[in-house]
């Protein structure tokens, strides 16, 4: 269906999951960009992490057992103290904390009573908490994003990430990694006038994140809608998952609710 | 002694006991009331309004109220309040000469509050003061510098002077100054510039990076390079992307100039010899 290779989805249904280690032993995982070393001690854990963009490579990997602890001198590093030590250290994907901004290099322009599906793939985040032990302990991204600005003016608006997204009107046309997210985006122009889809926030913040079977990646479709004669854009995050796929998996919810009011003004300005 | 318990008995007998009573039952119904309504006035306002304005409605609501009921309560004990309120008239325009400055604060801190240029932990620039908003009193305003020390500014200052905001919106840009020697080639430096930008994840993409040539200097080609960050990144971007200027230019070569003198003593200056023996330089005056 997609250029998603065996290796991949055996490697990232890998690479997620939870790892047991016994006291003194240590492991290195690799996600994306991102870096993490860990080692259990008897009333602790010892956790660093190198956040994407400094040492490169974009591969999963986990090496649990390890043969040493030995994060590089610029890791950030946390000593986690319990009364006994969990033998069990988790990996859970996430979506991202913030909206993601996918725009176009070239302006793209949705004509007057056409509809369009977008695939857009983000990177995931990484939730590391230990098992019995409640609130995750990192929770970052496997692919370091730099911060935006969407809004009208710099008065108002929404931080966001930008960058490092892949956006296709096929399906076929995505290459997807273990590590990246997959989401459908409606576009209906109901309009007498092209609307422009230079940029657009994926609203991840509200999305939920399941997985295929296989591995896979992806979270609930968000349908936009522009209704006739210049109306108001309309902006929804469909209940229902991509019909492409079946049998999803929920791995995680939505990190915020929508409430009424501070939802609809996010979404309203979904588009740019 | 035996008098003046007399005195208490008659003047208790002419049935001033009930009016006692009426009194401390006013006052103490008065407080009830008066501390209730504070604490409904702060559960309705805790979410909707500021903690400054919270706590001034409460403080109205307080002693309206507790000021109504002393009031009826000096009533029933029989004092005239005509006399008593010309009183309070005459006194009030006594204290308000003697207390001018104090009441222009006042006022200035109520049109502060109302005005809201600033709440509490915006940082902001008054005058020379840089630092961050503790407090807004009704007489002054406190704030806390970066090398801790509290500065007290009156209201009438801070409504007088012009206040800058730095943390009101939620973006701000770090303007860079930076000059390149003649011989480079703008182009390559414009690249250089927007590269480093980039690279770096706190830069904001949108709004994009601003280049502006800002004219020949005396020694350079005087450049800015404006980015934009997150108010809680700022100070940290502006840190980094000076850093990684110097870097990039450093790496490709590109000369950040130092300023440059060129003695001219006319049209027939001729350069001065130096003439360098066994690692020491001499000079050698010219000859005619």
């Amino acid at each position: 269906m997609y250029t998603d290779t065996i290796a991949d989805k055996a490697k990232a249904a890998a690479v997620w999951g939870e790892y047991a280690l016994k006291v003194g032993q240590a492991g290195c995982w690799k996600i994306g960009e991102l870096r993490v070393w860990a080692r259990r001690g008897e009333r602790e854990w010892q956790v660093a992490h190198l956040p994407g963009g400094r040492l490169g490579g974009d591969s999963v990997h986990a090496e649990v057992p390890s043969s040493d602890f030995a994060p590089p001198d610029d890791a950030e590093r946390l000593r986690l103290v319990f009364r006994q030590s969990s033998p069990v250290i988790r990996f859970s994907p996430a979506l991202a904390d913030r909206p993601i901004v996918v725009r176009s290099q070239t302006p793209l322009r949705l004509m007057p009573k056409e509809s369009a599906q977008l695939f857009v793939t983000t990177p995931l985040w990484v939730r590391i908490d230990f098992a019995g032990s409640s609130g995750s302990v990192l929770d970052v991204p496997s692919v370091r994003l730099s911060d935006t600005w969407f809004g009208a003016s710099t008065r108002e608006g929404q931080l966001c990430y930008a960058g490092r997204v892949d956006a296709r009107l096929r399906l076929e046309e995505l290459v997807r990694v273990p590590y990246r997210v997959l989401t459908v985006f409606v576009v209906e122009n109901r309009d007498a006038e092209s609307l422009a889809l230079d940029k657009i926030a994926l609203p991840l913040p509200h999305l939920s994140l399941h997985r295929e079977p296989g591995g896979a990646f992806w979270t609930q479709s968000v349908q936009v809608q522009r209704a006739k004669n210049g109306g108001e854009i309309e902006v929804r995050l469909n209940a229902r998952l991509p019909v492409v796929t079946e049998h999803l998996e929920l791995v995680a919810p939505p990190r915020k609710r929508i409430e009424r009011n501070s939802a609809l003004k996010a979404l309203q300005v979904l588009m740019g | 002694m035996d008098e003046l318990i007399n005195t208490l008995q008659e003047w208790l007998s002419e049935g001033r006991i009930w009016t006692l009573t009426r009194v401390v039952l006013l006052v103490g119904v008065g407080l009830l009331l008066a501390k209730t309504l504070r604490k409904i006035v702060d559960q309705m306002l805790k979410r909707r309004a500021s903690t400054h304005i919270a706590l001034l409605t409460q403080r109205i609501v307080f002693f309206t109220v507790l000021i109504l009921f002393l009031v009826s309560a000096m009533r029933e004990m029989g004092f005239n309040l005509t006399v008593l309120l010309g009183a309070a008239g005459i006194l009030t325009v006594a204290i308000g000469f003697a207390s001018q400055t104090s009441m222009s604060n006042i006022i200035s801190g109520v049109f502060l509050l109302s005005e809201r240029p600033f709440v509490v932990s915006d940082v902001i620039r008054v005058g020379e003061v840089v630092g961050e908003v503790i407090s807004i009193d009704l007489l002054s305003l406190k704030i806390r510098t970066f090398d801790n020390l509290l500065v007290r500014i009156p209201n009438e200052t801070v409504i007088k002077s012009e206040v800058v905001n730095l943390t009101h919106f939620p973006i701000r840009r770090v303007d860079v100054q930076v000059g390149v020697a003649y011989k480079e080639d703008l182009k390559q430096v414009r690249e250089v510039l927007a590269e480093v930008a980039e690279r770096n994840p706190l830069c904001l993409e949108d709004p994009e990076p601003l280049y502006m040539f800002q004219g020949f200097g005396d020694s350079s080609l005087d450049l800015k390079f404006c980015v934009w960050a997150t108010r809680e990144n700022f100070l940290e971007l502006k840190n980094q992307i000076h850093e990684e200027i110097k870097q990039a230019f450093d790496e490709h070569g590109i000369e950040i100039p130092f300023p440059h003198r060129t003695l001219y003593a006319g049209a027939v200056t001729e350069p001065l010899p130096i003439e360098i023996v066994a690692g020491r330089i001499s000079g050698e005056s010219p000859s005619p």
